[in-house]
C-alpha cells in the first residue's frame, strides 16, 4: 500500500469526519446520513488508531480499520454505559474529535516524510 | 531492531509469472454479465412472492431468473479467477460483492421485518439501552455481556434509527462483507497468490451455513476475533521455535515456498500499537461474547506455543483481560448454565435438543445438507493443507491446522446449548476456506483447462448444498412485520409481569425494551406449551378436546392470570417443519380448540397473529 494512498484515504476520511455531523445536524434524507455516519463510524477511528502502523497490503488494512473501529465503538458504547454516562452523539464526536486530530498528524507527517510510517 | 525471520524462506529474487499470468485481456463480456445478473437479480426480487413458499422455503417462491442472476455472478467470480492474464480485481470485487448481495441481502429486500425470531431477543435488549440509557446485570446474560447491544444502540441513535427492528435486517450483509474483508487480508497474510485469496473468499462465502450472520453478539465476536488473528499475523509475527521447528519438519521440508509473505518489520512503537490495538480488540470481543473470547485465546496459545508469535506474553495479557471479566461473573453463569458440560467431547459435538416428533421430511433433507458442506469444505482444507505443505509451505500450513483444530477444543468442556459442532465449524470455516483457496490457485497455474473447469465445479457444488441450506428454511425463519406489530401491540397493552405464552416457538415475543417483564419465572426465552413438557407435541387434537384443552389452560395459568397465549403464522410454519401437533393441521386444531374453547378470550388479532386472553381472569 503506496503512502500516497494511504495519505488521499486520511483526507478522504477527514472529509467524512467533517460531513458527518452535517447530515445529522441537518435536514436530509436518511439514506445519506446512514450511508456517511456508518462510514464514519466504521473507517475514521480505526484508521486513526492504525495511522502510524505500516500495511504492504490495502486489504489487510481495510480489514483492519473496519474492525479497530467497531471495537472502538464496542468499547466506548459499553464503557459510557457502564459508567452511567450515555451520550452516543457526545461519544461519536469525542471519538471524531479525537480520529481527526490523529489522522490530521498523520497526513501532515506522510507529506512531510513519505516513507516513515511504522517501519523499522 | 532484530529481524526474526532468519529461518524463514524468503521470496526469491527472480519469480517467474504464471504462465496464466502473460496474457491480459479486458473482459467486457464479463462486465456486461455482471450486469445483467444484476438486472435479473432486481427483476427476480420483484417477481418473488413470499406468499408461495411452502415446506422448502424460498426455494420455491424464487423465480428462475433469481436463481440465473446468482449463477452468472457467480459465473464471473470464476472467469475472474481462471481467466488467463493478471487477476482482474475490480471484476473478482465486482463480482463477489454481486454474489454476497444476492445471497445475503435477498431476505433483507423480500421481507418486511428482521428474519430469525431469535433476532428479537438481541433487538429487546438493544431498545432497552435506546430507551433506559443504563444497564442492569441482574435482567439476563445479554446485559452482562453487553457490548454487541451497546453498540448496536450506539450506531442507532447516531444512524436515526429509534428502533433496530429498522436497520437489523440489514446485519447480514454487512456481516457478511466484512467477513469477506477478511478472509481475504488473512488469505493474503498467508500467501502472496492473489487467487488464493480470491477463492477463499467465495468458498468462506458459500459455505458460511452455521446460520450466525444476523443482529447478534456472534458475527461481530468473530470479526474482532479474525481480526486478532490478522494483527497478529501480519505484523506480531515471529519465527518458529523448536517446537514449531519440529512440527514443521515432522513431514519434511526443504523446498522453498514461491508463495511465502514477506515478513513486516516494524519499529517497537509500532509493534507497541499493534498489541495495544490486540488487546482492545479482545476486550472488545470479550464484553460481547461469552464464547469467543475463549476461542481466539486457544487459536493464538498454540501458534504463540510453535513460536509464531512475538511476543509470548501477548496471550497471557489476553487471557487476563478474557478470565478478569469473567470472574464477577462467574457465579451467575455457574447458577443459570453450566460453565463445564460435559469433559466427554464426543457426547458435546453430538449434544442436540431432544425432539418427540418427526421433522418433516423436506426440512430433514435440508437438514443433511449443512454435513454435506462441512464435509466439502473439510475435505477442500485437508487437501489444500497437505499441498501447501508439500510445496514448502510449511509454517503457513502449520498456522492454518493450528487456526482450524483450536475451535474444537470447545467441546472438551462445553456443548454450547447443543451448538457446540456449529460454532466450531463456525470459527475453522475462514482458515477451511484460506485452505481451500490454495489448493485451487496452485493447480491454476497448470498450463492445463481442468483446474479451471474444477474450480467452476467446486463453487457450483458449494453454492449448490449451501443455497438450498440457506433458503430452505425460509419459510420457518421469516417473520412477518404484522407479528412484530402483534409483539409491540402486547407489550403496549399488558402490564408489567403478563408473561407471554407462544403456543410453540417462533414468535418474535421479546421485541420491546420491556421484555424481561414478560418472560417466564427463569428469565430465560419466553416460554412456549411445550417448555415444560415436550411430549405434550404428540397431541394432534383430534379427540378428547375438553381435557387437552383444559391442559393448555393450565399451562398458560401456569404463569398466572394475565398471561397471554400467542398463536401465529410463524409458530405454524415452525409446528409443520417440527411435526408438532401432527404438522400444521394439528395446530390448526389446536388453536381452533382454544377459540371454541370458554376459558380463553379473543383480545387482538391481526393478519398474521391471534392473542388470548384467560377467560376466567
Amino acid at each position: 500500500m503506496t503512502q500516497r494512498l494511504r495519505r488521499n484515504v486520511e483526507l478522504a476520511l477527514l472529509g467524512l469526519l467533517l460531513i458527518a455531523p452535517l447530515t445529522i445536524a441537518l435536514p436530509m434524507p436518511q439514506v445519506i446520513r446512514v450511508l456517511v455516519v456508518l462510514a464514519a463510524v466504521m473507517l475514521a477511528p480505526g484508521a486513526a488508531a492504525v495511522a502510524r502502523l505500516p500495511f504492504s497490503q490495502v486489504g489487510v488494512y481495510v480489514a483492519v480499520v473496519i474492525a479497530v473501529s467497531m471495537a472502538i465503538g464496542v468499547a466506548g458504547a459499553t464503557v459510557s454505559l457502564w459508567v452511567g454516562w450515555w451520550h452516543p452523539y457526545l461519544l461519536a464526536g469525542l471519538l471524531g474529535a479525537a480520529s481527526f486530530a490523529l489522522l490530521v498528524l498523520d497526513v501532515r507527517k506522510i507529506t512531510r516524510r513519505p516513507s516513515a510510517v511504522g517501519a523499522s | 531492531m532484530t529481524v526474526r525471520f532468519a529461518l524463514r524462506p524468503t521470496r526469491p529474487a527472480y519469480v517467474p509469472l504464471h504462465r496464466r499470468d502473460v496474457i491480459p485481456r479486458t473482459p467486457v463480456v464479463a462486465w456486461a454479465v455482471l450486469g445483467a445478473a444484476l438486472a435479473l437479480w432486481v427483476i427476480g426480487l420483484q417477481m418473488t412472492d413470499l406468499d408461495e413458499m411452502d415446506a422448502w422455503g424460498l426455494l420455491s417462491a424464487l423465480p428462475v431468473i433469481w436463481y440465473l442472476a446468482l449463477a452468472l455472478a457467480a459465473g464471473v467470480c470464476v472467469y475472474a479467477m481462471v481467466r488467463r492474464g493478471p487477476l482482474h480485481q475490480p471484476l473478482a470485487t465486482a463480482g463477489i460483492g454481486l454474489v454476497l448481495l444476492i445471497l445475503y441481502a435477498t431476505t433483507s429486500i423480500l421481507e418486511d421485518a428482521p428474519r430469525l425470531a431469535w433476532t428479537y431477543k438481541h433487538i429487546g435488549v438493544t431498545r432497552y439501552i435506546l430507551e433506559q440509557g443504563t444497564l442492569d446485570p441482574s435482567i439476563d446474560i445479554y446485559q452482562r455481556w453487553p457490548g454487541g447491544f451497546a453498540f448496536g444502540a450506539y450506531l442507532a441513535d447516531l444512524l436515526g434509527f429509534a428502533d433496530p427492528t429498522e436497520f437489523a435486517a440489514w446485519a447480514q450483509l454487512f456481516f457478511a462483507a466484512v467477513l469477506a474483508i477478511l478472509v481475504y487480508a488473512i488469505a493474503r497474510t498467508l500467501s502472496t497468490d492473489l487467487r488464493a485469496a480470491w477463492i477463499a473468499v467465495i468458498l468462506f462465502s458459500c459455505t458460511n451455513f452455521a446460520g450466525q450472520l444476523y443482529y447478534a453478539p456472534q458475527p461481530l465476536a468473530l470479526t474482532l476475533s479474525l481480526a486478532i488473528c490478522l494483527l497478529v499475523l501480519s505484523l506480531l509475527q515471529g519465527n518458529h521455535n523448536r517446537l514449531g521447528c519440529f512440527v514443521e519438519n515432522a513431514l519434511g521440508r526443504g523446498r522453498v515456498d514461491p508463495d511465502a509473505p514477506m515478513p513486516t518489520g516494524l519499529s517497537n512503537s509500532a509493534r507497541a500499537l499493534v498489541i495495544g490495538c490486540v488487546l482492545l480488540l479482545q476486550f472488545s470481543s470479550t464484553i460481547s461474547h461469552q464464547l469467543t473470547p475463549y476461542i481466539t485465546v486457544a487459536s493464538i496459545l498454540v501458534i504463540t506455543a510453535l513460536g509464531y508469535v512475538r511476543p509470548w506474553w501477548l496471550v497471557v495479557a489476553m487471557g487476563v483481560i478474557t478470565l478478569a471479566f469473567l470472574i464477577p461473573n462467574l457465579s451467575y453463569v455457574q447458577d443459570n448454565y453450566a460453565l463445564v458440560n460435559s469433559l466427554n467431547p464426543f457426547a458435546n459435538f453430538r449434544a442436540r435438543a431432544e425432539g418427540v416428533t418427526s421433522q418433516h421430511p423436506v426440512k430433514a433433507t435440508i437438514g443433511a445438507l449443512a454435513p454435506a458442506i462441512s464435509l466439502v469444505v473439510g475435505l477442500l482444507a485437508i487437501t489444500g493443507v497437505v499441498q501447501r505443505w508439500r510445496r514448502g509451505g510449511s509454517w503457513p500450513a502449520v498456522i492454518v491446522v493450528a487456526m482450524i483444530g483450536s475451535p474444537l477444543l470447545i467441546g472438551l468442556v462445553q456443548n454450547y446449548g447443543g451448538e457446540a459442532q456449529l460454532r466450531a465449524f463456525l470459527f475453522a470455516s475462514p482458515w477451511c476456506a484460506v485452505a481451500g483457496g490454495w489448493l485451487l490457485a496452485s493447480l491454476l497455474r497448470r498450463e492445463a483447462r481442468w483446474p479451471g473447469v474444477l474450480t467452476a465445479g467446486v463453487v457450483a457444488l458449494v453454492l449448490s448444498l449451501f443455497v438450498p441450506n440457506f433458503f430452505g428454511n425460509e419459510d420457518v425463519y421469516y417473520v412477518p412485520g404484522s407479528e412484530v406489530q402483534a409483539c409491540q401491540w402486547l407489550a403496549d397493552n399488558t402490564l408489567p409481569g403478563t408473561v407471554f405464552v407462544q403456543s410453540v416457538p417462533g414468535f418474535p415475543a421479546r421485541c420491546s425494551a420491556d421484555y424481561y417483564t414478560h418472560v417466564g419465572p427463569s428469565r430465560g426465552d419466553t416460554p412456549n406449551l411445550l417448555s415444560v413438557d415436550k411430549r405434550f407435541a404428540k397431541n394432534d387434537f383430534t379427540s378428547d378436546l375438553p381435557a387437552l384443552t383444559g391442559q393448555v389452560y393450565d399451562k398458560v395459568r401456569a404463569y398466572g392470570k394475565d398471561s397471554r397465549l400467542i398463536f401465529s403464522v410463524s409458530q405454524e410454519r415452525y409446528a409443520r417443519a417440527w411435526g408438532l401437533f401432527g404438522g400444521a393441521a394439528g395446530y390448526e386444531r389446536l388453536e381452533s380448540a382454544v377459540r371454541n374453547s370458554q376459558q380463553f378470550r379473543l383480545v387482538y388479532e391481526n393478519s398474521d397473529t391471534r392473542i388470548y386472553a384467560l377467560a376466567t381472569a
